[in-house]
């Protein structure tokens, strides 16, 4: 065998243990959820049905039994439930009177929306500030660097309450309501955004500075390339790759801030009917939507992982 | 909004026990609704709504469950069998006409014969008996409906396609009142089919508008119903809605709701926050506000649970609660002060009552005194000879669409009054669910937020007597008193009005005496109105927001 | 590699950062002199406000006076008054021990659950370091504040809740660099050399790992507590913390939030200190982590 095809053998099963290992975190996932109804105080067909204020009937309680296999040993109803998962079946949300995977199709689009809007939104921010400041003379980097750290302090409802405050309330640039199209995200990707930039912003700037110490930047200088072609062409190129990866644990951090986003500006998506569940001590959907959401962060991960892999030959797994 | 949906179960079972509540009804005392704006101006056609609501409406049916959101919704897709005119009275409406047999138990309505849902089916006797057998159906779950209903309910009939003759069990004088509460707006049969989930999601009725999408937790879109023609008497005009479109948007937010209202973003707001009433001139917006009678706003002390077993102890909180003032400063003054067991404007009303705890902390602590509340801990809390603390827990729901910023600051106010004089009280924020939950497994030394709205002094009845607490489940305060059983009993059956009077003011005068609740504001309907909508106004059987003849200019 | 070379976010778990992913110049930057003293400062005087809030503010922070509802501020009161007539700055300074407290405690219970699951998959034998290593994956499928709100929706809510299901929120993450740490510290050539020296097992373990992996802790510690407050007055600002009129700061947040139209000064100065808070913290934790870089390698 040749050495270029062991490693594409060795790569392909990093891959298939990425991806497996994908499958036992979500396994793991749907067990913790499972087990987190019945660690909760009360019977798990109270929390079935609403818990004891929704006042369930002695034959709703009979229903819910029989529908979640709750008269059936714990093993069972374990496997019950797993099968139910398999076929998406979440279950039924009391406070929504719908089906609980209904509820989280319903939501799962503006969620991602947002999330996805304020990741780029953060990148965005975060490389300009580094481009614009590093190694631009003391106060310009200390500014820079200043700002970085202080906006990823910034909580997000607060900020949130602020730019709605100032820009929607008094400037009047962006509406109070949210709107609909770019006009309603603008507010709740730029809240989401700053503070996320704020860590970017840390990582890229430290890879930038070393990026621009790097022979070949020197090189390209004496070569007669501008200062912004070399932070552009150069710089950039070396900050970005490495910063990539975070952006798997960034989508994570989104979605925890999202849920307090999408509260501040009454906001439809996950994190809204989320606080709603908990809040209604609706468990069908609290769970529901913690699992799907830990699902779809798992696979996000795993996609960063294999493009990340894709991307960076340097790196050598296995 | 803040009717609880657990009062409207127990009111349910209120009616149920042979109670006669005219419920949530408004009198001629309070006349609302006419048009917000008399403008000279003539109404323009088309134009798109956007109303920013506090609460979801979770399904949209009001007959299931029975929210207020739903009614304020379903009020504007439906039309009722019949109709509540500003005076009370029931005047017909999709029943053009109607005969009650001399026992009171058989109904016979002829209904019109030119009505058709938005789905095209036509609305006739066997819809209109369609509603009535699913909301008395213990599987469809209406509490309010049902619950109004059910109790009474023997069997229905349709004589002709247009003649629907109802039996009830047992007369019952409210069951008009009832069926003219958008809680009970008639809905498609047909829509009934498609099962309970997707009926929540898209009813279907015969009102000015209908249901084109709507999006949980966010948004209703209303379209227009292009042959609308069944309007409720007294319209100010007939055919069709004004409005092209209504976009009904669920925004918690109360200062959201008012930047939006500000900003052009909306055209109606409900609940407008009281700290901004202030400047709502400069911004051309008008305020629209609509009383409801009944018992105000309060807060319920449990005459049964320590320490407001004893009289002294009620009397005492109440004396030290500074609400008055209380009231103004954290609404701003926006909510007239409500002292007496009735809302003026209920009928025998009595106003003697009104100033009847005014901000007396030093009988406060006199009455704590003789009560045996002698001791003081290391925090100034009293204490008594065992050693127990005069504490007091207040729960409040904390859902702001149940309990407002300001009703918050009210508590707060009161809570650090009743500290003065050594009362040791925390405020405790529940989930809806487990607020509803405490209600009706009544343990609890207070509750904040009750009030019930109903143009008869009956309700003193619902609240506080021994059969309400002994049958119905309605009386949170756990009183019981034989006299004033005796009035209540007496002024439900006189039917002279001056001897009527007088009754209802005598068992005012115990229930104030009593101090079984603290009385705070009347329940009020409070919209915000940009200054280019006109002709917005309420209904006057529940107070619901009524778009049909509102225009924008 | 030091275990905190990744920015500490206020709202979640450490990044997952793959080795080639490692920012080198971390050690390279160096804060302005004036910033661990100014943070130094600033959490002096938050700890005077915690154990003597009186030396402070002389008012009590529960105090209302409708004559005096919605002042802005001015030399009578510093930080206005709210929509209660209770003095701003005196709530803020009394909220700083419902705050801190909080954030201490919820600390606490993530180091202390990170502890027991770190210590037994670094110490422990492979079989229990595979079974806590993977459940340590598992936990970190779920965003932290979804950890949180699950823990909410599972026990209510409320001040013990919160402190606990923040510490839940947070336990995955020490958990790893505990684990972490204890391994890097174990494969030391110091405690390599005690092995060979026959040292007992023990010994080993109390006189050169414990030490040298929880040093670390206390940066950890001090870094996280600014976490643990900005977490937790989110809870509080989603309503899920302290009741009123507690002088909390997220839900001094919260409550002003209504009013923002009208008192701008209710929803910016409370907001203002749980940043400089946790500004505060971080620069002190980073300050205090580069005393401690050189003495670990040892």
């Amino acid at each position: 065998m040749t050495s270029r095809s062991l490693r594409a053998v060795h790569r392909l099963r990093w891959v298939a243990g990425r991806i497996g290992g994908a499958a036992f975190v979500v396994w793991g996932a749907a067990t913790v959820t499972f087990l987190s109804l019945h660690l909760m105080p009360g019977s798990p067909a109270m929390a079935y049905a609403g818990g004891a204020a929704a006042h369930p009937t002695r034959a709703e309680l009979a229903y819910v039994s029989r529908e979640y296999g709750l008269d059936h040993s714990l093993v069972v109803q374990y496997l019950l439930y797993l099968g139910r998962l398999v076929r998406g079946n979440l279950g039924y949300s009391p406070s929504q009177q719908q089906a609980v995977s209904t509820v989280i199709r319903q939501n799962v689009g503006p969620t991602m929306e947002l999330t996805l809007c304020s990741l780029v939104l953060a990148w965005v921010l975060a490389v300009l500030s580094s481009i614009v400041t590093v190694r631009r003379g003391r106060v310009a980097s200390s500014i820079g660097s200043g700002l970085e750290i202080l906006t990823a302090s910034l909580p997000q409802y607060w900020l949130g309450i602020l730019l709605l405050e100032v820009l929607a309330f008094h400037l009047r640039i962006f509406p109070a309501t949210g709107g609909t199209g770019f006009e309603g995200l603008a507010l709740p990707s730029l809240t989401l955004a700053v503070p996320l930039a704020g860590f970017i912003g840390q990582v890229t700037r430290e890879e930038f500075e070393a990026a621009l110490e790097q022979p070949y930047v020197t090189t390209a200088r004496a070569r007669g390339m501008g200062d912004w072609g070399v932070r552009l062409r150069h710089g950039l190129r070396h900050a970005i790759l490495p910063g990539l990866t975070m952006s798997g644990w960034a989508l994570g951090s989104l979605i925890s801030g999202a849920v307090i986003v999408e509260t501040l500006f009454s906001r439809q998506g996950l994190g809204n009917v989320l606080v709603q569940g908990v809040t209604q001590q609706d468990m069908p959907l609290t769970i529901g939507v913690v699992l799907v959401v830990a699902v779809v962060y798992v696979v996000a991960n795993l996609a960063v992982d294999l493009l990340y892999q894709v991307a960076d030959p340097r790196l050598k797994r296995a | 909004m803040k009717h609880k949906r657990s009062l409207l179960a127990l009111l349910a079972a209120a009616v149920a026990s042979g109670l006669v509540l005219a419920a949530c009804g408004s009198s001629a005392a309070s006349p609302p609704g006419g048009s917000t704006l008399t403008s000279s101006s003539k109404p323009v056609r088309g134009g798109t709504l956007v109303y920013l609501e506090d609460r979801e409406e979770s399904c949209l049916d009001p007959q299931i469950g029975g929210d207020i959101p739903q009614a304020m919704i379903a009020a504007q897709y439906t039309d009722n069998l019949v109709y509540e005119g500003p005076d009370g009275k029931i005047e017909p409406w999709l029943a053009k006409s109607w005969t009650i047999s001399p026992n009171g138990r058989v109904y016979t309505f002829t209904l019109r014969d030119n009505v058709r849902f938005t789905d095209g089916t036509p609305l006739n006797a066997a819809a209109v008996q369609a509603n009535i057998e699913r909301v008395v159906n213990p599987k469809t779950d209406s509490s309010t409906d049902g619950g109004y209903i059910a109790p009474f309910y023997q069997s229905s009939k349709v004589l002709s396609p247009y003649v629907l003759q109802v039996t009830l069990k047992t007369p019952d004088s409210s069951f008009l009142d009832v069926m003219a509460q958008s809680y009970i707006g008639i809905e498609s049969p047909k829509g009934f089919a498609r099962g309970i989930s997707a009926n929540c999601d898209d009813p279907i009725g015969s009102g000015p508008f209908e249901i084109k999408s709507y999006v949980p937790n966010q948004e209703i879109v209303l379209v227009r119903n292009p042959h609308y023609n069944s309007p409720p008497p007294g319209s100010p005009h007939t055919g069709p809605a004004y409005l092209k479109e209504i976009i009904w948007k669920i925004v918690p937010d109360a200062s959201v709701r008012w930047a939006a209202l500000q900003d052009g973003e909306a055209n109606v707001i409900y609940y407008p926050p009281a700290e901004d009433w202030a400047s709502a001139a400069a911004s051309h917006i008008t305020i629209f506000t609509h009383e409801r009678p009944g018992s105000p706003n309060s807060i319920i002390l449990n005459a049964a649970a320590s320490p407001f077993t004893s009289l002294d102890v009620r009397q005492a909180f109440l004396y030290a609660s500074n609400e008055k003032a209380s009231l103004k400063s954290a609404y701003f003054g926006t909510y007239p002060y409500v002292g007496s067991p009735l809302v003026p404007g209920t009928p025998d009303y009595d106003s003697a009552f009104q100033n009847a705890y005014s901000y007396d902390p030093a009988k406060a602590e006199q009455l704590l005194e003789e009560a045996g509340w002698t001791g003081h801990n290391s925090h100034g809390y009293r204490t008594n000879k065992l050693g127990q603390v005069l504490s007091v827990s207040i729960p409040y729901d904390s859902d702001p669409g149940y309990t407002p910023s300001e009703d918050l600051t009210l508590y707060e106010d009161i809570q650090a009054a009743e500290e003065k004089v050594g009362f040791d009280v925390t405020l405790d924020p529940l989930s809806s669910t487990a607020y509803d939950d405490l209600w009706s497994n009544g343990k609890y030394q207070t509750l904040a937020g009750g009030y019930w709205i109903t143009n008869t002094p009956d309700v003193l009845r619902t609240l506080f007597s021994t059969q309400a607490l002994k049958y119905y489940g309605t009386n949170a305060s756990h009183s019981s008193d034989p006299q004033l059983d005796t009035l209540l009993a007496e002024g439900l059956a006189e039917q002279n009005p001056t001897i009527r009077q007088k009754l209802y003011d005598e068992a005012q005068a115990i229930v104030s005496k009593e101090a079984w609740i603290l009385n705070l504001y009347p329940a009020e309907e409070r919209l915000a109105i940009a200054s280019n909508t006109h002709g917005v106004s309420a209904d006057y059987a529940v107070g619901l927001p009524d778009f049909y003849s509102t225009w924008i200019s | 590699m030091t275990l905190l070379d990744a920015p500490i976010t206020p709202l979640d778990e450490q990044p997952h950062l793959p080795p080639g992913a490692v920012h080198v110049g971390a050690r390279r930057r160096r804060w302005p002199g004036v910033g661990p003293l100014l943070a130094g400062l600033f959490l002096a005087i938050l700890v005077v406000a915690v154990i003597r809030p009186s030396l402070l503010a002389h008012g009590n922070p529960l105090t209302v006076d409708q004559a005096a509802t919605l002042l802005p501020p001015s030399i009578h009161h510093l930080f206005g008054t709210d929509q209660n007539g209770r003095d701003v700055y005196t709530r803020v300074v009394y909220g700083a021990r419902e705050s801190l407290s909080i954030g201490l405690a919820a600390t606490a219970v993530g180091l202390a659950l990170g502890m027991i699951l770190g210590l037994a998959a670094g110490l422990g034998s492979k079989w229990i370091d595979t079974v806590v290593s993977r459940f340590l994956e598992v936990m970190f499928a779920f965003p932290s504040m979804l950890l949180a709100l699950l823990f909410v929706a599972m026990f209510g809510a409320g001040v013990t809740s919160l402190i606990i299901a923040v510490g839940i929120g947070t336990a995955p993450g020490y958990a790893r660099m505990i684990r972490g740490q204890v391994i890097a510290v174990r494969d030391t050539p110091y405690v390599e050399a005690a092995r060979v020296l026959g040292h007992s097992r023990k010994r080993i373990v109390f006189r050169h790992v414990l030490p040298n992996a929880m040093r670390p802790l206390v940066v950890l510690g001090t870094l996280g507590v600014g976490q643990a407050i900005v977490w937790a007055s989110a809870l509080s600002f989603l309503g899920l913390g302290a009741a009123p009129p507690a002088p909390e700061w997220g839900a001094m947040l919260a409550a002003g939030r209504d009013y923002i139209s009208v008192a701008w000064w209710l929803e910016l100065i409370p907001g203002a200190v749980i940043v400089l808070t946790s500004l505060a913290t971080t620069a002190l934790g980073r300050h205090i982590q580069r005393g401690i870089e050189g003495r670990i390698s040892t």
